[in-house]
């Protein structure tokens, strides 16, 4: 059907748990588009994932109020965070280490991130992942 | 719970996407942002993130400054009950003899109408688009004119609610189409919602390209509710898949467009018959004469 863009938005929803609480409710709300058809079809979307996983979702609404959903992946820091057992990364990540990961996780995190990064191959989505480790004060041992 | 909302326009889609992007990165951050075309013909577009926790005033003004942006207004968003607000937005819609409604809505159904259940999800078809609405009106319009078919075809169903529109008037087999999965999947369980699995069939395909829609031509009456450019490429075949008398409803044509849709499906001796007008959007009638 003619479908005309109205607008774009993107949200962190808990893997299996959206529901019309912030964010969802005010962001859709406002927007007049169906709350709980979007939570059902996230949540069944999601329903492998592990529960409560922050998921970055691109929602696209038309004209009509009918809409598309593209969840991306959790963020790598909720990976690393996980994997380390940190609460939250370094303040000073230059001077400071929170916390440590192996290749073997990175790998695995690599693995899991790997349809959402910009890598060519699995050592391309490592290095960026280790960057993202750096950046949060997480030593790769 | 409190939450907040910070706003600002931009003239620019690439700024607003671009503001956007940068946005992410605030502390405390966001939880959600949107990017949004203002429908006031201004031509402006609107960036607004959510927060838990109150905004930096003082990042975000570093932003508009970045991305020349107007000064971000910063609002608390009070605790609402955001489903019963979107359900008084998402009310019936009436077309003719046709009511399309949300399961939310279905104490209201009146008597007298041909009731169609239409979640606004992820298919477009809702009855709240100009073109869904033009095309519903359409088909009640020929069936005033006594028209009858049994052959149709719905190319680019959405949600289906053309398909089950016809189907509920001459409940014949209609076969449906839709070149998307998630569409063709939207489509299969308005159906079953309707309890029409049994008289319209739904297939994903590009047009007519698949056999159980070649293989059923020809028809009585096609829709087709995609967008200008498809149509004109779409003419040759509803022109091979349509019967000498039959008619084609199109719709996803701006108002400015429709002189030239009609001039293509009229080369092929498909013509107009009848043509309805809502809003910036025009649905064309046409018959194929002899």
């Amino acid at each position: 059907m003619a479908k005309k863009l109205v607008g774009s938005m993107k949200l962190q929803v808990p893997a299996g748990q959206a529901n019309p609480s912030p964010p969802v409710g005010p962001a859709l709300g406002q927007r007049g588009i169906n709350i709980m058809e979007f939570c059902k079809a996230f949540n069944a979307k999601t329903a492998d994932l592990e529960p409560g996983a922050p998921c970055p979702t691109v929602i696209t609404y038309y004209q009509d109020k009918s809409f598309t959903m593209d969840i991306k992946t959790p963020p790598a820091s909720y990976f690393l965070k996980k994997a380390a057992k940190v609460k939250s990364g370094a303040t000073t990540p230059s001077r400071e280490t929170v916390g440590t990961v192996t290749s073997a996780q990175i790998r695995e995190i690599a693995e899991a991130k790997m349809k959402d990064l910009n890598a060519n191959d699995i050592d391309g989505a490592m290095l960026i992942i280790m960057g993202s480790a750096r950046s949060m004060g997480i030593e790769v041992v | 719970m409190i939450t907040y909302t910070a706003i600002t326009t931009l003239p620019r889609k690439s700024q607003a996407e671009a503001l956007a992007e940068a946005m992410e990165r605030l502390v405390p951050e966001p939880t959600g942002i949107g990017v949004f075309e203002i429908e006031d013909g201004s031509g402006l577009w609107e960036v607004g993130g959510y927060f838990v926790d109150k905004p930096d005033e003082g990042a975000l003004a570093l932003l508009t400054t970045v991305f020349d942006a107007k000064e971000f207004v910063v609002s608390e968003v009070p605790e609402t009950d955001w489903v019963a607000h979107v359900r008084r937005e998402l009310s019936p819609v009436q077309a003719g003899r046709f009511f399309v409604y949300g399961s939310h809505d279905a104490d209201k159904v009146p008597d007298d109408v041909v009731p169609l259940l239409i979640e606004a999800a992820m298919a477009f078809g809702t009855g709240h688009h100009g073109t869904t609405l033009g095309c519903l009106k359409a088909l009640d319009w020929l069936i005033g004119e006594g028209f009858s078919a049994q052959k149709i075809a719905d190319i680019g169903c959405g949600t289906a609610v053309l398909a089950m529109a016809a189907a509920r008037i001459w409940p014949e087999t209609v076969l449906a189409s839709d070149i998307d999965r998630v569409a063709v999947d939207v489509a299969v369980a308005n159906l079953r919602a309707n309890k029409m699995d049994g008289n319209v069939a739904c297939v994903e395909a590009a047009g007519f390209d698949h056999d159980d829609l070649r293989d059923a031509a020809p028809y009585d009456l096609i829709f087709a509710n995609i967008l200008k450019g498809p149509l004109i490429a779409l003419a040759p075949d509803v022109e091979k898949h349509l019967r000498t008398g039959g008619y084609a409803i199109l719709s996803g044509i701006l108002n400015e467009q429709a002189a030239d849709v009609r001039a293509v499906y009229a080369r092929s001796g498909i013509n107009l018959a009848h043509s309805e007008v809502i809003g910036d959007w025009t649905t064309l009638i046409l018959r194929k004469m002899a």
